[in-house]
């Protein structure tokens, strides 16, 4: 079963993607509130993937996600985020983000998405 | 500082449009309609303004979202009390009822409303405008609507008497919530911006 | 002045004075409340500061404290007829609020300091204090008898 690790400033973000995760069959490896807990708990936890928000205190997801590609260039990281705008889209894709799905989702939005990434593999 | 008529109505378009953005996020993220009620940008005299509000005594959630980027703008998304309790069953998917009071759950879901408001508002205001603008992490705090109303105008109220307010109500369907959103751009920025796109002063 | 007691509602970063049976109110967030009252002669008023000091060509004195209160005074004292010797001062507000005002962090505390420090280099006594915390304050004055109802947000109402 995938392990996730989970990356949102709010509490109930992370409570409503554990739930779809596990109804759609991955494990939750972790959950962190910012870019440097997640790098943390990156190193401590080694999941297969992990879902970061952008908007967060003290380190933003895009500073996450390049902080933990620049530790495991292998790293499958999906961003999660409402700010929909291109900038931010292009410095997650061209940071190596595996994908960007914008808030408020439907369930197979995400489910699709981390299933496309482990398809790769 | 004045704006001018033809530069109001060009902000009353794109602000209504970003708003109108936000609504449908809200809708879809508490899977019910959030409607607007009514929408309505002006120059408020910030004296006259708090004195009115000072009298608003109801007990509230404020979330105030900071942005930055090349355009100055706070947002006050304002609910009351009952209303975010309500809001929470509504975003856990759960029946209405089983969030009892003001909790933990609560003030998440009222970081995270104001964070998809504040997020889909940039995000038209971005692409339409040719703002740079991303928001800040949103503060949650309860306490009085005028109190409220007041942390959001203070700092620029400080430096200048008149305000320009965009101000919305959004009705959340089959509940009797009605939300207060409030906009306040900064105004000598705002200007720099329309002079890029040229719209006349 | 008529008899029936009306309420009039003070604004952020301004000041009112009134006489028995009327009835001063306001809110306060990290601003702090000053309620002069003269028992002699029943006048009261709220001043409403929002900085502790002036800077710039601002001509509103009201929004500071170091401008505001010595014009408060001034103003109670020709218009209200109240005397220095009988003011009495009582504050209120001055919370930590929303941490999203930049410069304005911790702004409740220094508006206490410097109202403190005014209030004493004016002689005028403070009576009673309510402040800090990180909730909102509503006020009530009454000047008939100079009582002060407060109630803090989610506390029951006290009287000062």
């Amino acid at each position: 079963m995938k392990r996730i690790l989970i990356v949102d400033d709010a509490k109930v973000v992370r409570l409503v993607i554990k739930q779809i995760l596990a109804r759609n069959g991955f494990q939750v490896a972790g959950e962190a509130t910012n870019g440097r807990e997640a790098l943390e708990k990156y190193k401590e936890l080694k999941p297969d993937a992990v879902t970061m928000d952008i908007v967060m205190p003290e380190v933003d997801g895009i500073q996450g996600l390049k902080d933990i590609l620049a530790y495991d260039k292998n790293a499958k990281v999906i961003m999660i985020s409402a700010i929909d705008q291109r900038d931010a889209l292009q410095e997650s894709l061209l940071s190596g983000a595996s994908d960007f799905v914008v808030k408020p989702f439907e369930d197979d939005r995400m489910v699709s998405a981390l299933n496309s990434i482990f398809s790769k593999e | 500082m004045v704006i001018s008529p033809e530069r109001l109505r060009m902000l009353e378009i794109i602000m209504k449009l970003s708003i109108d953005n936000a609504s449908r996020a809200l809708s879809k993220t508490l899977r019910t309609g959030a409607k607007i009620g009514l929408s309505k940008i002006y120059m408020a005299d910030f004296n006259a303004t708090t004195e009115k509000m000072n009298n608003d005594t109801r007990e509230m959630t404020g979330i105030i979202v900071n942005f930055k980027g090349n355009l100055g703008c706070k947002m006050l998304f304002m609910l009351p009390l009952e209303g975010s309790i309500i809001l929470t069953d509504y975003y856990l998917r759960q029946p209405v009822g089983t969030t009892k009071e003001f909790n933990d759950d609560t003030e998440s879901v009222a970081q995270e409303l104001g964070n998809i408001l504040a997020s889909h508002i940039s995000n038209t205001l971005v692409s339409d405008f040719n703002a740079k603008l991303l928001p800040e992490p949103p503060q949650v705090h309860n306490d009085f609507a005028g109190i409220i109303f007041s942390s959001l105008v203070l700092e620029q109220g400080i430096l200048c008497d008149q305000l320009l307010l965009i101000e919305s109500i959004f009705e959340i369907c089959k509940t009797e919530i009605s939300c207060y959103l409030f906009l306040l751009p900064e105004l000598a920025s705002l200007e720099k911006l329309l002079d890029a796109i040229g719209v006349q002063k | 002045m008529n008899d029936t007691p009306n309420i009039f509602t003070v604004g952020v970063g301004d000041a009112k004075i009134t006489k028995s049976p009327h009835h001063l109110k306001t809110l306060l967030g990290s601003c702090i409340g000053i309620v002069l009252y003269d028992p002699m002669v029943k006048v009261g008023g709220i001043l409403h500061i929002m900085l502790p000091k002036k800077t710039g060509n601002d001509s509103k004195l009201t929004k500071y404290a170091d401008t505001g209160l010595p014009f408060f005074i001034a103003q109670l004292i020709k218009n209200g007829g109240a005397t220095r010797n009988s003011m009495q001062a009582k504050i209120f507000g001055g919370a930590k609020m929303f941490e999203t005002a930049g410069n304005l962090i911790n702004i409740g505390e220094k508006n206490e300091q410097e109202v403190r420090k005014i209030l004493k280099e004016e002689g005028i006594k403070i009576v009673a204090a309510k402040t800090g915390g990180t909730k909102g304050y509503n006020i009530l004055l009454d000047t008939a008898t100079g009582n002060v109802e407060c109630r803090i947000f989610g506390e029951p109402v006290c009287i000062y």
